[in-house]
């Protein structure tokens, strides 16, 4: 176990998906920050997360695009970004854009922190 | 009786409001004339009624003398429309503008009794049309903005009532204010108070709804103040009021203009109106119309024959609307003293500009040397002329322009210059070139074919006809060829033929068409086709004959060498099998050859005399062929009869043709009977099934015609060695092509959409070798640009091969499957978009499922524990069946993409089975391990297939029961089984196993989950690795599926 929790930024407009996951991971030991609106992520990710899990399609907003920005900044990029979605079809666009990895919904608690832990190293 | 008589008609022709006068057809002698006549001639009543016509209007007799004699003389109309015209007014010279009528009136006997004249003096519409403009200008300094809408309104009125202005346009202007919100009535003029119908004192100081009760309630208040407090002036145009005037209450129409008074703050104070009373106008209108009903039955007393006058008017005054015909009045030295409307237009000049340029700068440069040159000539002749020539409309666009040119003659009988009208027949002179070059092309297109031309006047027999006709009839393109040559050069016996033949086509109305041959002046003769038609004159009748002629002297000769040809070899192989019998007249004895001994069945030794053979004809035919042999010897004639006959002894039915003619001896008895006789029983069988495959051939193909016009196909036929592509009319409107017989099929196939169009090409290649089977199918999208939306089809064909396998033909039909396709899309997309949303709730579901199981793990409830998991596993389930759907979809919109990857397919087998027993405790599943196989192939989506396999085995057998896959590797290809112990399937199911949606329909089924997609999209992965899906299976006895792979 770390000295501090780790932090991770979880970025979805569907709040059951953000309440699910969330109370998961905190019941696992992490600190979770939450979005529903995607376009708050560059200014959340300013307090330094070790971990950006975002969905592909946002309200708003495609996730793919945060991730191409957030992997631009010299400030963001060593920050790794794992992107959701429901659709398969989208694993190839989103590993394209930069994000680290990328995991189908609905998928098994156990196979996410699986990675988060890979991705936080 | 005379007309002056009627006091009904002087009075109604009183009323009329445009000039009338009635002159006796024959004198010409004025007979009645209304005061609006008087005032547009400027001459006294007496210098004009009683008189001859031309006495008073000597000065407009030069141009009009002759249209007022034809009026008489043919009964019809004749129109003048806002013409200028020189009249001596009040004993001065002066030029008025006038539209005018000479209308014939007819008697009983239709004889024109009396011509009536109609006269409507423009001149005074356009002086009336400034006296408004007048007004306008003292409303201006009221209100300028008011000018405006009443110019506009006026302007509109005028334009619609142009013939009223000159009598009622006196219009005053009455003027008011009213102060503060009572309206007190302040300033106000002579006018106003006339339309009022009060004096100063009933109106001075008191507020207006006061003075003018009865203008109460009728929504003035309303408007006055809306004005007083907005600001906003109010405008209303023949608003209509009642008011109290003479002594009673008046219908009156006024033109309102409200407007607010201001004082130097531009606080408002007051309101100023400005009305001007129409009620005249309006009236007037009223009146004209109920004159005009007036004068309708003026009209039905001067003629009994009122209907011809009033249509041959209404026609006259519709084509004068129609038309635009262009008036101008030149001094001699060709100045512009006046231009109509009409050439304003067209050139986009003012008239004063005309005055001052003149025509010079709108003359087409090309025509201005010859048509100044025509216009001295003419006017060096002072005599009427015509031109026609171009000019440049205000557009700078070249019209042709036809114009009348007539002289003016000053009172004193000197020349004054000329007065033309002139009309645009651009349109006219555009349809002849067209016409014309539609001749020409007509020409060419005959001249190319080789065809000869001609037209005959049936009527004077004058004949027209092109050099390539002379040249049919062996004449020399110069020479001179009239109907009768041509009659003449026909042989002799077609010549009947040929005559009724054309007069038939004449009298029917139908195509003419013959075959003749006819002899060259050099004495060679000559085949001619000619194809003719009549065409007739107004009454109905032919006038002429027009045809079209060509030589098919070489094919007519190719034709009879190739008949010639065949009676030859009909003559050679007949003489191979001949039989001949020959009896002699004298001795009646009958000798048959050997053949004809073995047609009827007799051996060559034995005798067969003639009775027995004629036993052997069939009894259907024997009285016949008897009867011509009898007719034959009696008449001396050759008989030729076929029949069949039925052999002596082996009893074979033969059919045979016998001809024979009877041989006179030197001094004319007879002599001998003898003849022929041939087998021709295979060339009956050979007609007969000719006949019926010909029938069979023609009901086939006539209901293959109707499928395919039903189904909405179209049909292909391309043939590989020409590289030519034909087909029905269906194809060439979805391929955009012309109705030609053939094309390319690289034009056919530029318009398949890019993406598709190579794909068509591989498949056509494919469909041409021999090995393929010839089969050819292809969807593909045609890109149409004569269709706006592009057309998806499918094509099924088949080639033919030669016995060298070389293709001939391909030929197939074509189905539109757009719609389909449509389909398809939006239900994919549907399915695709549920899925998804279902997948977001699947996710937060199956989070909080798992939060639960580890809370429950900790607290160690084995039971909820329990519970947790199979929710789990139903979710998982739930999860499943929604990517099956989306596979689904993404097979179904050709989303999916293989990814192959080399794996060894026993380890994928053995790992899907182990993951398949974790789930599945309740079968007892195996995998027999197989040799090591090495494929290339999707290890995701082979997974996936055998995944399913196993779950439906899982499904359909009982609890306990085993399963059992296995593999191998075997030419090439990889194997895998999947065998179960379970229901079983029947032949009906196993066939629609693989489609989608389908279930296995049965008690069994109905307790067992799924939307039967499974199996579908198993066959569907198979097949996209160019591989294949099967069962073996019977009801009761398990199933065994299998599919097999390419290994590379």
């Amino acid at each position: 176990m770390r000295e501090t929790a780790a932090k991770v930024l979880l970025a979805d407009d569907d709040e059951s998906i953000v309440d699910a996951i969330s109370m998961m991971l905190e019941y696992m030991g992490y600190a979770v920050e939450t979005t529903l609106d995607g376009t708050q992520v560059p200014e959340i990710v300013a307090h330094a997360p070790d971990v950006v899990i975002l969905d592909v399609w946002m309200a708003g907003i495609d996730g793919r695009d945060i991730c191409r920005s957030l992997k631009s900044d010299s400030h963001t990029a060593a920050i790794p970004i794992l992107m959701i979605s429901a659709s398969k079809d989208a694993k190839a666009s989103v590993l394209a854009c930069g994000a680290d990895d990328f995991l189908e919904k609905p998928f098994d608690i156990d196979v996410l922190v699986e990675k988060i832990e890979r991705l936080i190293g | 009786m005379t007309l002056q008589d009627d006091e009904h008609l002087q009075n109604l022709i009183n009323g009329a409001p445009i000039g009338i006068a009635i002159l006796d057809a024959g004198t010409l002698r004025v007979e009645l004339l209304n005061d609006q006549f008087i005032e547009i001639a400027g001459k006294p009543r007496e210098a004009i009624l009683g008189k001859w016509y031309w006495e008073p209007f000597a000065e407009a007799r030069p141009y009009y003398e002759a249209a007022l004699a034809d009026v008489a003389e043919t009964g019809e109309t004749y129109r003048a429309d806002e013409v200028a015209l020189m009249l001596i007014r009040h004993g001065q010279e002066e030029i008025i503008f006038v539209t005018f009528i000479y209308a014939p009136v007819k008697n009983a006997d239709g004889k024109v009794s009396r011509i009536a004249v109609w006269v409507l003096d423009n001149t005074a519409a356009a002086l009336s049309r400034n006296k408004a403009q007048e007004l306008n200008e003292q409303l201006a300094t009221a209100n300028e903005n008011l000018i405006k809408s009443h110019d506009l309104a006026d302007k509109a009125h005028q334009k619609k009532h142009a013939e009223l202005k000159g009598l009622f346009n006196h219009a005053p202007v009455a003027m008011a204010t009213f102060i503060g919100p009572k309206f007190v009535i302040g300033l106000y003029n002579e006018l106003v108070l006339q339309f009022w119908g009060r004096t100063a004192e009933q109106v001075a100081g008191l507020p207006l709804f006061e003075a003018l009760s009865e203008a109460a309630g009728q929504g003035f208040e309303e408007l006055l103040t809306g004005v007083y407090t907005t600001g906003n002036p109010f405008r209303a145009p023949e608003l209509p009021v009642t008011l109290f005037r003479n002594g009673r209450l008046e219908d009156t129409f006024i033109d309102f203009i409200y407007e607010a008074l201001r004082d130097e703050t531009g606080k408002i104070y007051g309101i100023l109106v400005v009305c001007v009373e129409i009620t005249e106008q309006v009236q007037a209108r009223n009146k004209v119309e109920q004159l005009n009903t007036e004068l309708q039955s003026a009209n039905d007393i001067l003629t009994e024959l009122t209907k011809n006058l009033t249509e041959s008017e209404a026609r006259f005054r519709k084509l004068a609307e129609g038309s635009e015909i262009m008036i101008s009045v030149n001094e001699v030295n060709g100045d512009v003293i006046y231009v109509n409307q009409a050439w304003l237009n067209l050139t986009g000049q003012t008239q004063e500009a005309m005055q001052e340029y003149g025509w010079g700068d709108f003359l087409h440069p090309d025509d201005q040397e010859q048509l100044l040159k025509d216009f001295r000539a003419g006017i060096d002749s002072m005599e009427a002329f015509t031109v026609e020539f171009r000019m440049m409309n205000a557009a700078g666009e070249p019209r042709y322009i036809y114009t009348r040119v007539n002289p003016r003659f000053l009172p004193d009988g000197s020349y004054g210059g000329t007065i033309s009208s002139s009309i645009d027949i651009t349109d006219r002179v555009k349809a002849n070139a067209e016409v014309e070059d539609a001749i020409e092309r007509l020409n060419v297109a005959l001249d190319a074919g080789n065809f000869g031309t001609t037209e005959v006047d049936l009527a004077t027999g004058a004949m027209v006809c092109n050099e390539r006709f002379k040249n049919l009839f062996g004449r020399f393109s110069g020479e001179e060829m009239v109907y009768a040559d041509m009659f003449e050069a026909m042989l002799p016996k077609y010549r009947e033929a040929i005559r009724a033949q054309s007069q038939k086509a004449q009298r029917e109305r139908s195509l003419y068409e013959a075959t003749y041959e006819i002899k060259w002046p050099d004495g060679s003769i000559h085949w001619i086709e000619a194809h003719g038609r009549a065409r007739y004159g107004a009454d109905g009748k032919p006038n002429r004959m027009v045809g079209i002629l060509a030589d098919v002297t070489e094919q007519v000769k190719a034709r009879t060498a190739l008949e010639q040809a065949e009676i030859k070899l009909r003559l050679a192989t007949e003489a191979a099998a001949l039989g001949t019998w020959y009896i002699n007249a004298e001795t009646l004895e009958f000798l048959p050859s050997v053949r004809l001994k073995e047609l009827f069945g007799f051996g060559p030794d034995e005798v067969m005399p003639y009775a027995a053979a004629v036993d052997q004809i069939a009894e259907s035919h024997r009285q016949r062929v008897t009867d011509a042999v009898s007719a034959a010897i009696a008449e001396g004639k050759t008989y030729d009869i076929e029949y069949p006959v039925m052999g002596f002894h082996d009893g074979r039915l033969r059919w045979v043709r016998a001809t024979g003619r009877l041989f006179k001896a030197d001094g004319g008895e007879p002599a001998h009977f003898s003849g022929t006789m041939i087998d021709i029983t295979e060339q009956v069988a050979a007609m007969e099934s000719i006949r019926k495959s010909g029938d069979d051939l023609r009901i086939s193909r006539d209901e293959t015609q109707l499928a395919i016009d039903a189904a909405a196909l179209a049909t292909f036929d391309y043939n590989p060695s020409t590289g030519k592509f034909k087909g029905n009319q269906l194809i060439r409107e979805w391929f955009g092509l012309q109705p030609e017989e053939e094309i390319e099929l690289s034009v056919a196939t530029s318009v398949i959409a890019d993406a598709d169009r190579e794909r068509v090409l591989a498949a056509i290649a494919e469909a041409l070798k021999f090995e393929s089977g010839g089969n050819y199918e292809v969807s593909y999208t045609i890109i149409n640009p004569l269709d706006p939306v592009p057309r998806v089809v499918k094509a099924f064909g088949e080639t033919q091969f030669n016995e060298r396998q070389e293709p001939v033909r391909l030929s197939g039909v074509l189905q539109d499957i757009t719609e389909q396709r449509q389909d398809e899309q939006r239900k994919n997309d549907f399915i695709s978009m549920v899925s998804h949303e279902l997948k977001t709730p699947l996710t937060s579901l199956l989070g909080y499922v798992q939060m639960l199981q580890l809370i429950t793990r900790k607290q160690g409830d084995e039971k909820l524990n329990g519970v947790l998991e199979k929710s789990q596993a139903q979710v998982k389930k739930m999860t499943t069946m929604i990517n099956g759907f989306l596979d689904m979809s993404r097979f179904q919109s050709g989303k999916i993409y293989l990814q192959k990857q080399e794996f060894l397919l026993n380890q994928l087998l053995e790992e899907t089975v182990a993951e398949t027993l974790l789930v599945n405790g309740s079968h007892e599943i195996s995998f027999v391990q197989c040799a090591p196989v090495l494929i290339t192939a999707d290890r995701d989506k082979i997974g996936q297939v055998v995944t399913n396999l196993l779950s439906n085995a899982v499904k359909y057998s009982p609890k306990g029961s085993r399963i059992t896959v296995s593999c191998q590797a075997r030419n090439k290809l990889a194997t895998v089984s999947v065998t179960d112990e379970g229901v079983g399937i029947n032949q009906a199911n196993r066939e629609k196993l693989f489609d989608r949606f389908f279930r296995v329909e049965g008690k069994q089924a109905e307790t067992i989950s799924g939307f039967g997609i499974g199996l579908y999209l198993s066959a569907e992965i198979i097949e996209r690795h160019q591989g294949k899906i099967w069962v073996e299976s019977e009801p009761g006895e398990g199933s065994t599926f299998y599919f097999e792979i390419p290994i590379v």
